[in-house]
């Protein structure tokens, strides 16, 4: 009966489950696989398939449905190269006068950061990233990979860790 | 580890405010903060919600609706046939767009067309070509002097109003000023089709029609015509013809009265000082110049 009211194949409902998990879909495979593997294709290529699995799959389970995809998809695809994340420049502040000295501190700090965010694993990057720049809780993460609360925090942490120690180590 | 008490939660954003304080007081925050804030710059591009969900473009529609608007499929089928009229209508005008390049007096210019040959305009030139289809039909309209690097393709044709000269992949320059009909060519081998003459001109030779009569000459040292280095040279050519190229090269009308036009010069002039132009094509003759008004340039015989 209730399957009856929140069908996947009225568009309506598939929009708005679009709307409330595109974004999150996207930013994961981002931070998994770099801007360079497409996530927004594959983030499209996970919708349609569940559009065309629209009758087979309940309104709750969608998420991990899409998910799961997305996952499998990337598989098939990747080639194991490793994922660079590219930051972005920063706007050039006209208000503050900096000095050269200071520019090239932090466009070193940038550098190395960049470098030590390949070394993480790309466990510990997702989670971390999924963390501190999309602000998603503990919970939500874990509901996203599949695993255990307990397994983010260690992930975030010691991703944390990893990045501080790599950052002193430069310097 | 009371230190990674306080990370852990303030990772989770579930620290209370007396923790909070008290860890922003340590060393470490300011740390993680600098790392917090940088981290920030390597966000994910932002996903256009609409337009992404838009490409989607859902096919199968399991209960699909049926419109209510009975005009509706009579706007498709309307608009189809406006496009199709405006393209029976528009089409012949598209298909024969001319592309043209012209030059002034004094003016040189440098073009690649479309299957990367590269094209340099001498002044007072115009040339014109089809853009459409160009690398299967490689033909162009010249009025004037210009220089080909033709790269390697079909074959490749320039139309002047003297004759055909047709090659397949090579460097040659074509002038073509009224009577005067001359084609060079520096590198492969051109086929010039002209009045009653019919034939091919390898690298290093060159072949000049002056009022219908033929002159070929062999063993060119030069790898490209001078006037792109901003020079005209000649070698035997009348010495009207001289006179009528440094009009096109600067803005000037020469008057020569009593002279005879028919005698011919070897030399060069340049295009960038008209004094020291002038006395390169006047002092090898014994003639005398004199420019009037910044246009006209008036050349005597020197009475010695």
């Amino acid at each position: 009966m209730s399957k009856n009211t929140q069908n996947i194949c009225q568009e309506s409902v598939f929009q708005k489950l679009f709307n409330e998990h595109a974004k999150d879909l996207h930013d994961f495979l981002y931070y998994k696989y770099g801007g360079d593997n497409y996530p927004k294709d594959l983030v499209q290529e996970a919708f349609i398939k569940l559009w065309n699995h629209c009758k087979d799959v309940p309104i709750e389970k969608a998420r991990g449905f899409l998910f799961t995809v997305a996952r499998n998809q990337m598989l098939n695809e990747l080639d194991k190269k490793k994922t660079v994340l590219k930051y972005q420049k920063q706007p050039v502040n006209d208000r503050t006068i900096e000095t050269p000295q200071y520019v090239l501190e932090e466009t070193e700090y940038m550098d190395r950061l960049q470098n030590a965010l390949q070394q993480l694993t790309e466990e510990q990057r997702v989670t971390f990233m999924l963390n501190r720049i999309e602000g998603k809780k503990h919970q939500e993460i874990a509901d996203m990979l599949g695993i255990s609360r307990k397994a983010v925090e260690k992930r975030i942490y010691t991703a944390l860790n990893k990045l501080r120690v790599s950052l002193k180590e430069l310097k | 580890m009371d230190q990674d008490f306080y990370i852990k939660k303030w990772l989770d954003g579930t620290l209370t405010e007396a923790e909070k304080k008290h860890f922003e007081q340590s060393e470490d925050f300011k740390d993680i903060q600098k790392l917090d804030q940088a981290i920030q710059n390597f966000k994910a591009p932002s996903l256009e919600k609409s337009t992404s969900f838009d490409r989607l473009n859902l096919e199968h529609n399991v209960a699909k609706e049926v419109p209510l608007n009975w005009w509706k499929p009579l706007l498709r089928v309307a608009a189809v046939l406006i496009a199709g009229v405006c393209l029976y209508v528009f089409w012949p005008g598209q298909a024969v767009s001319f592309q043209t390049v012209t030059t002034d007096v004094g003016q040189t210019t440098e073009f690649t067309l479309p299957d990367q040959s590269e094209v340099f305009l001498n002044a007072s030139s115009t040339i014109s070509y089809q853009n459409e289809d160009w690398t299967n039909n490689r033909a162009l309209d010249l009025n004037g002097e210009a220089y080909f690097k033709v790269a390697k393709g079909a074959k490749f044709t320039v139309k002047t109003p003297d004759g055909v000269v047709s090659v397949l992949g090579t460097e040659f320059n074509v002038k073509t000023r009224g009577n005067y009909f001359e084609v060079i060519c520096y590198e492969g081998l051109v086929q010039i089709t002209a009045q009653d003459l019919d034939q091919q001109l390898p690298a290093a030779h060159m072949l000049r029609i002056i009022n219908g009569t033929v002159l070929k000459e062999s063993n060119l040292a030069d790898k490209a015509p001078s006037w792109i280095n901003f020079k005209s040279s000649f070698a035997s050519v009348p010495y009207g013809e001289v006179l009528r190229e440094f009009e096109r090269q600067y803005q000037v009308i020469i008057t020569s009265s009593d002279l005879d036009l028919s005698q011919l010069f070897s030399g060069s002039f340049t295009h960038k000082d008209i004094d020291l132009a002038l006395k390169s094509i006047t002092q090898p003759l014994n003639l005398g110049y004199q420019i009037k008004d910044n246009q006209t340039v008036i050349l005597t015989s020197e009475t010695n």
